[in-house]
């Protein structure tokens, strides 16, 4: 009897779990915990190899042109008009950049039975709506028809990418680009300042006290201390110009061996960032949405 | 004594006055804001007018009977593109108007496509089809607009409209800005239910 209870009510939860209503804030987007991953599919819809697919297909799609994807496999939703959820959801998550709007939803709800794309305003021009239409004509709703949600969600994102990387859309490169240049030009700023600075140092210590001239040249070394590390030298300088001589006092570090308790100077870079061997969350920008993409019902 | 008086009237001046720029100041970026979704309004119904020509005469290929429809069509087109609202100082009439006109393009454009339902050979012309996606994403576009705009337009109320704000609203004469209202089911495609 008690078997039968625990049958019943497992019978119960798994109806109840499987009919779950989905509303657009209830969809935790994977993406934010692996930058790998794309799908949300909560239900089990689909399959983890076409799951591993589609994200691959996205992965590539990200990579390439900057174009960020959610695709969501949902049973029901709410609000059941499929564009509305695409659009809140994309909205609400902020897929894609805010500043190229480069996000694409993908819902497919098998309950209202509509495949539905939003694309973000920044590729409307890549992606208009007679393209996204097409390509749930032609690659996706004659499998969706005989549920076979694998193959069509597949198909169609092998479909978009083929679109999207044949495109001359290419936000991310751009961008990376332009960051390269301004990196390499502080650098060069840098090097350029320091060597600038090394110069002047280097002038002001060879220019002669006597005739000013820049001709202090380096004539004897001697050691007048060694102690705890310390190393104290005596440099004598000859003016080449006037014949005006000079010493001055420089002070090195040595190292003293196995007990050294000597000034340490230097050291590793300790705390470095440990990277684990799993992946990294990935991050949606704050894309917005105007409302385009296309839907269909099959 | 009689000094420090007057440095206390002059501070709280200096600070009213300086409350008065920064409240006036964003009422101006919000009514912007305004501005800036009333344009885009504007620019999805105006991409929604463009797609008519095409469409009219990609359905005239294979219904030329249909001469009604296009009349229809082509009217409430001109009508509703004649009809400029300015979101400076637009009222609820104007918006009200240019409402109406807009979905009686939207009742027209419904019409001619269901056109096609009696027609199998434009139903599978390509271009017909893609053209019919565009103002489906359009109809789309015209929802989120719509939607945005009333956002921005319930910011700016809501802001001039409290207290202390709708003194300086009041001295500059910024006025509440209309809404746009829910459809009333004629610019909607009917959903069929089993």
């Amino acid at each position: 009897m008690k078997r039968i209870a625990i049958a019943v009510i497992l019978a119960l939860s798994t109806v109840l779990a499987a009919a779950k209503v989905y509303k657009p804030a209830d969809v935790s987007p994977v993406h934010l915990l692996d930058a790998n991953r794309y799908v949300c599919n909560p239900d089990g819809i689909l399959s983890q190899s076409a799951v591993d697919q589609i994200d691959a297909c996205f992965r590539t799609i990200e990579d390439s042109t900057g174009v960020q994807a959610l695709v969501a496999v949902l049973s029901e939703i709410d609000p059941d008009d499929c564009f509305e959820f695409a659009h809140q959801l994309g909205e609400k998550v902020g897929v894609g950049k805010s500043s190229s709007n480069n996000g694409l939803v993908i819902l497919l709800c098998t309950g209202e039975r509509c495949i539905q794309f939003a694309t973000g305003y920044g590729i409307e021009g890549i992606l208009p709506d007679a393209i996204c239409k097409r390509v749930q004509e032609r690659y996706m709703n004659k499998y969706f028809a005989d549920n076979k949600w694998d193959e069509g969600m597949v198909a169609g994102a092998e479909a978009l990418k083929e679109i999207l990387l044949k495109g001359e859309y290419d936000d991310q490169d751009d961008d990376d680009t332009k960051n390269f240049f301004l990196g390499m030009a502080v650098l060069l700023g840098g090097i350029l300042f320091i060597v600038f600075i090394a110069v002047i140092i280097d002038r002001k210590s060879r220019k002669c006290p006597k005739c000013g001239k820049v001709a202090l040249k380096q004539v004897s070394v001697s050691t007048i201390s060694r102690k705890n590390g310390i190393k104290k030298e005596l440099l004598t300088f000859k003016c080449s110009h006037c014949g005006f001589i000079t010493s001055r006092e420089r002070t090195s570090y040595y190292s003293t061996g196995s007990n050294g308790r000597g000034p340490h100077v230097g050291g590793g870079f300790g705390g470095g960032h440990s990277f684990g061997g799993g992946s990294f969350g990935g991050s949606y920008g704050g894309g917005h949405f105007g409302g385009g993409g296309a839907g269909s019902r099959f | 004594m009689k000094k420090k008086s007057t440095w206390i009237i002059i501070a709280v001046i200096a600070v009213i006055v300086l409350w008065g720029i920064k409240v006036n100041n964003s009422m101006v970026t919000m009514e912007e804001g305004v501005n800036t979704a009333w344009s885009n309004v504007e620019n999805v119904y105006q991409r929604r007018a463009d797609l008519i020509p095409n469409l009219v005469n990609t359905v005239k290929g294979y219904a030329q009977h249909e001469t009604s429809t296009f009349e229809a069509v082509v009217n409430a087109r001109a009508k509703a593109t004649s009809i400029s609202v300015n979101p400076e100082n637009m009222t609820a009439e104007q918006l009200k108007e240019f409402q109406q006109a807009q979905s009686e393009v939207g009742g027209a454009l419904g019409r001619l496509i269901a056109i096609s339902e009696s027609y199998p050979e434009l139903k599978a012309n390509e271009n017909f089809k893609e053209l019919q996606a565009q103002l489906e994403g359009t109809e789309n576009r015209i929802a989120v607009e719509r939607k945005n705009f009333n956002e921005e337009a319930k910011k700016f109320n809501t802001y001039i409209r409290k207290f202390p704000q709708s003194i300086i609203a009041g001295m500059r004469n910024f006025e509440k800005k209309p809404y746009f209202e829910a459809e009333e089911g004629a610019n909607k495609a009917p959903k069929v239910e089993f």
